[in-house]
């Protein structure tokens, strides 16, 4: 491996270790940020009639803290030990996509770069609150130029994630050791995986509600705005996504819990089974409960009885694990070292806060707690609390693992302690202003809050500055600390059975499971075949940094800044640039060598290539995107039965033509595919060019077809055109994207015949196209035909 | 003004709804919480592990490179699910049939006869009081021991229209009408503020709500726009 200062390893690396470094560092970077923000707010809340703060600023900085500290720092820290640890404890050399994990982790990067640019705007940033809430997050009500960037901030941060659960689905599906069972696996990683899934369905919701609020934004389209259900439509996108993610800031650390619980107790996980079915039923219900943040919108009341009983019934499944947690560590032999306390600290506020959360599934009791600082105190309880002491527990467990050194004991048991005290201090006066609302920047004297927000904002200065413990003890026993064992603790999955810090290739033969036996065959020098460093790729960085300029290019175009279109223009180009070096790796098959050779347990998943494995994966979480688009286009023309609907606008005659012809180009790459298969080179590319041509010929039509429509007068401020517009031009790129590995797989069969994993390639291609066909059925049964 | 835990339930109806409906849940929440949370400190204290009593080869032990075994009884398990169910269902009858009463206007379809209904109306950044004579102010003045409905909707972004201390609350959102109630029991003065972020004017969209007796709101009601010192005046006269 290339030293570790070395600026061409960190910016070209797709090792999932060093990706997960990467993760680690970037999360705690946007902490001490998102943390600072906190601090500031804290300070003006101090006391009543405070002028530390305008308005405006504490608005900026309680909506970006709000998304930092969710989006760019519980999230990543967990899927920074993820990325270092989910692959080694499955028994694999790396992820099924090494560079798509270096991927998502610029995309996250760069997303929140965006989102802190936004701070330089002239005119101010997001100042909506991180729920983001229609119609004060459109241009008429918040025109700060910097709120764009927020919002292409967070769509960076959704293609981030859409591609890391893509990897991690596939990682885990296909390249288990041979023999490991999906139940035997560590807490963690079975929590990560529950985790990923819930990332899938939830964030596609979030991103179709962006689409439209950047249309809303920038192109006049008025569907946020509209009177007529505009803000309830985006409480249902955002709520959809918003509780799940709940959880999928909540059970990475759970899961690291549930690791820490049974090593530090000597015990096994108590009925450790019904654990991981309560954490599937909870995962199942988090999408069944998010109207119970809709109490008081005054949606149907049956809709929302329905929410308020599977809220009740989201505890028990929590309730359940947290018991169970509990009871493993009877008749152990219990070490309180610092990743225990901050495990079984974890588990103390996720008690209040899971407490707490019963409450609020009761509509009757929303009538006092919603916008108040009792929701507040309740969710920092479950995020902060328990996600964070969780995953700073899981930090000091996995420590000497990355770094082969210890730290120092008694500074650690002290960060928990005072950090401890301070959390408490902090948040438990907030269930004691159950009046007080949220989000205000100050409040009146005779209000009485003051002494409660004294006291807080003291809590919040001993919790915040009580991490710079963990940062002076990580940053000087990483270089100077005693050099740790293979395995302090005497854990028992994969990481500990593995060097301090692991080899690049992680183990030095094949991880075989047989039993309850985790082992490590040597094979005949197989394992040692790889070329080391040749994982390196630079194209995931510019493929990432390209948007990034051109998007903020954009913002600053809008803006009114000056470099604005300069910058567009290099986004774009370093764009390509990227798309083609990407590419001509493939081409080149540059990674070839690095494919695992050993044998995976790939239950139920026999014999499906990765490729297809992961676009399937994709394509679900892809189809709630486009549900979600048209979801909108029909709440809105049902809340406004004035709205045209789809024969008043559109020809019906067009619609269906584009549609065959959609249809019919999804069949040509369809086609090619089965050739490939076959080797037939001159048919797969026949299956090609129909394809092309007839994709061409599908966004010509489209292209007339909504010509057509704005000519006869309709706009965008129409939001039935609006959100209908939105879900064709989604479409058209997506299959411009399509376009793309097409070409590419024309000009190499063309080049070099077909040869490696092409079919695979393409069969997972086609069912790219076979996807967007259907989707080009729903969008005429949608916009056309209703 | 600050209380707390305090009982609002003389307040208003719909106080007392939600008090009895909380006294409920908070002593659930003590007794399961003080349980669970004396389980996590007593077990660890208990178990600690001592040299010499610690049997590092015993059957169900975590080991290096060992998968560990399954653990724990079914019925045990099966025990935990069961009443942890009872409980929250409990806890949601209790619910529901507090929010039959509290949502009795939407859930029956009908305003009573003799209700005052007051259109509500958030901008940024203040309220509107709208009665059924047509007189506006951005204070409110309700009756008391009269059932008192907001018809609360918005003519720019989002709000959320409170009157934290009788509990009532409702979201204020463009283009639709929500409807809360209250019977308020006692005279008084309350604060009436936003409980949703709705721009820079925020914390400042704050106002109060005077229960008054029948007396004084008929004659300032009837007096169509009398100033709030006047009824004030007037209601200090009646009372003298």
């Amino acid at each position: 491996m290339a030293e570790t200062s070395s600026l061409k390893r960190w910016l070209m690396t797709t090792n999932h270790k060093d990706v997960g470094i990467l993760y680690l560092v970037t999360s705690l970077y946007f902490f001490i940020v998102a943390g600072s923000l906190a601090l500031l707010m804290r300070l003006q809340l101090a006391v009543p009639e405070n002028n530390f703060l305008t308005a405006a600023n504490y608005n900026a900085a309680v909506t970006n803290h709000g998304l930092l500290m969710v989006f760019w720092f519980l999230s990543p820290l967990g899927f920074a030990f993820a990325n270092y640890f989910v692959p080694i404890q499955i028994g694999a050399k790396d992820m099924a996509f090494p560079r798509l994990n270096a991927l998502s982790y610029w995309l996250l990067l760069f997303g929140g770069l965006l989102v802190l640019a936004g701070f330089f705007m002239p005119g101010g940033t997001a100042d909506f609150g991180w729920t983001v809430y229609a119609p004060l997050n459109t241009d008429e009500f918040t025109p700060n130029p910097g709120a764009n960037l927020v919002a292409f901030g967070l769509l960076m941060l959704v293609a981030s994630v859409t591609v890391g659960t893509v990897n991690f689905v596939t990682t885990i599906a296909l390249l288990r050791a041979k023999g490991y069972r999906y139940t035997q696996l560590p807490m963690f990683t079975i929590g990560i995986l529950i985790t990923v899934l819930l990332m899938l369905w939830a964030f596609p919701s979030l991103q179709a509600g962006l689409v439209i609020l950047g249309a809303d934004r920038l192109l006049d389209a008025q569907v946020f705005s509209a009177p007529e259900g505009g803000a309830i439509l985006w409480d249902h996108l955002f709520w959809f996504f918003g509780h799940p993610e709940v959880y999928i800031v909540l059970i990475p650390a759970l899961g690291a819990v549930l690791d820490i619980i049974p090593v530090f107790s000597r015990k096994p996980l108590y009925a450790r089974k019904t654990i991981i079915i309560s954490l599937i039923v909870a995962g199942i219900l988090s999408y069944m409960v998010y109207a119970h943040h809709m109490f008081m919108t005054g949606v149907p009341t049956f809709y929302l009885e329905i929410h308020s009983l599977t809220t009740e019934a989201i505890s028990v499944p929590f309730g359940v694990i947290t018991i169970l947690a509990i009871a493993t560590m009877i008749g152990g032999a219990i070490r309180l070292s610092t990743p225990m306390l901050f495990a079984l600290g974890s588990i103390a506020v996720f008690i209040i806060g899971g407490i707490t959360g019963v409450f609020n599934s009761s509509m009757v009791l929303d009538t006092a707690n919603r916008g108040t600082y009792w929701i507040v105190g309740h969710f920092h309880y479950v995020m902060v609390g328990a996600a964070l002491f969780g995953l700073f527990g899981a930090f000091y467990y996995w420590f000497p693992k990355m770094t082969g050194r210890m730290y120092n004991e008694s500074l650690g048991r002290l960060h928990f302690i005072i950090s401890f005290i301070g959390f408490n201090l902090l948040y438990f006066p907030m269930f004691l202003l159950i009046d007080m609302p949220r989000r205000v920047f100050t409040y009146p004297e005779w209000t009485g809050w003051g002494p409660l927000n004294f006291i807080a904002s003291v809590g919040a200065f001993i919790f915040g500055l009580s991490h710079l413990i963990m940062f002076a003890n990580f940053l000087y026993s990483m270089k100077k600390g005693p050099l740790a064992d293979n395995n302090p603790w005497g854990s028992w999955t994969y990481e500990w059975l593995i060097d301090s810090p692991p080899s690049e290739f992680n183990f030095d033969g094949i991880p075989i499971v047989s039993g309850n036996k985790l082992s490590i065959a040597m094979a005949n020098g197989a394992s040692h075949s790889h070329h080391e460093g040749d994982h390196y790729s630079i194209w995931p960085f510019a493929i990432s940094a390209g948007p990034f300029l051109a998007l903020l290019g954009l913002g600053m175009m809008v803006a009114g800044v000056s470099g604005g279109v300069p910058l567009l223009a290099l986004g774009v180009i370093v764009s390509l640039v990227a798309v083609i070096g990407w590419a001509r790796e493939d081409y080149k098959e540059k990674f070839h060598d690095l494919e695992p050779l050993e044998v995976k347990e790939t239950w139920p998943f026999q014999g499906i290539s990765k490729y297809k494995l992961g676009m399937w994966v994709f394509l679900f979480g892809d189809a709630v995107f486009f549900a979600g688009l048209l979801g909108s286009n029909f709440f809105v023309r049902a809340n406004n039965p004035l709205l045209p609907s789809g024969p008043e606008v559109k020809n019906l005659i067009v619609g269906a033509l584009s549609t065959i012809v959609m249809i019919m180009a999804a069949l040509g790459v369809y086609i090619a595919a089965k050739a490939a298969r076959l080797g037939n080179s001159r048919m797969a590319l026949q299956g090609l060019g129909m394809g092309l041509v007839l994709g061409i010929s599908f966004v010509i039509i489209s292209a007339l077809d909504w010509i057509q429509t704005f000519s006869q007068g309709f706009t965008l401020e129409n939001p039935a055109i609006a959100t209908g517009f939105i879900a064709v031009f989604s479409h058209l790129l997506h299959l411009g994207a399509g376009f793309i590995p097409l070409i590419y797989f024309m000009i190499k069969i063309a080049a070099k015949g077909i040869r490696g994993a092409m079919p695979d390639a393409m069969d997972a291609l086609s069912l790219y196209w076979s996807f967007l066909a259907l989707v080009s059925i729903g969008i005429y049964a949608v916009l056309y035909l209703f | 003004m600050f209380h707390y835990p305090f009982d609002p339930s003389s307040l208003a109806e719909t106080a007392r709804i939600w008090w009895n409906l909380y006294g409920y849940y908070l002593l659930l929440a003590i007794v399961i919480g003080t349980a669970v949370m004396t389980l996590l400190v007593a077990i660890p204290l208990a178990y600690r592990y001592k040299p010499g009593s610690h049997n590092p080869n015993a059957k169900d032990e975590i080991k290096p490179g060992e998968i560990p075994s399954e653990r724990g009884r079914t019925a045990g398990v099966l025990l935990i699910a069961v009443l942890l169910l009872g409980v929250f269902f409990g806890l949601l009858t209790q619910s529901l049939e507090a929010t039959k009463e509290f949502k009795k206007i939407e859930l029956n379809g009908e305003i009573p006869d003799d209700a005052l209904v007051i259109q509500v109306i958030g901008f940024q950044w203040g309220w509107t009081f709208r009665y059924p004579n047509g007189v506006e102010t951005d204070v409110l003045i309700i009756p008391v021991n009269r059932m008192v409905v907001f018809n609360v909707t918005s003519e720019d972004v989002f709000h959320a229209f409170s009157i934290q201390d009788l509990r009532v609350k409702i979201d204020a959102i463009p283009g639709k009408y929500n409807i809360a109630w209250t019977k308020a029991y006692q005279p008084g003065i309350y604060r009436v503020q936003c409980y949703e972020l709705c721009g820079v004017g925020h914390a400042e969209m704050i106002t109060k709500v005077m229960v008054v007796t029948e007396d004084v709101f008929d004659f300032w009601y009837n007096s169509q726009g009398a100033t709030l010192e006047e009824a004030m005046e007037e209601a200090a006269h009646t009372e003298g």
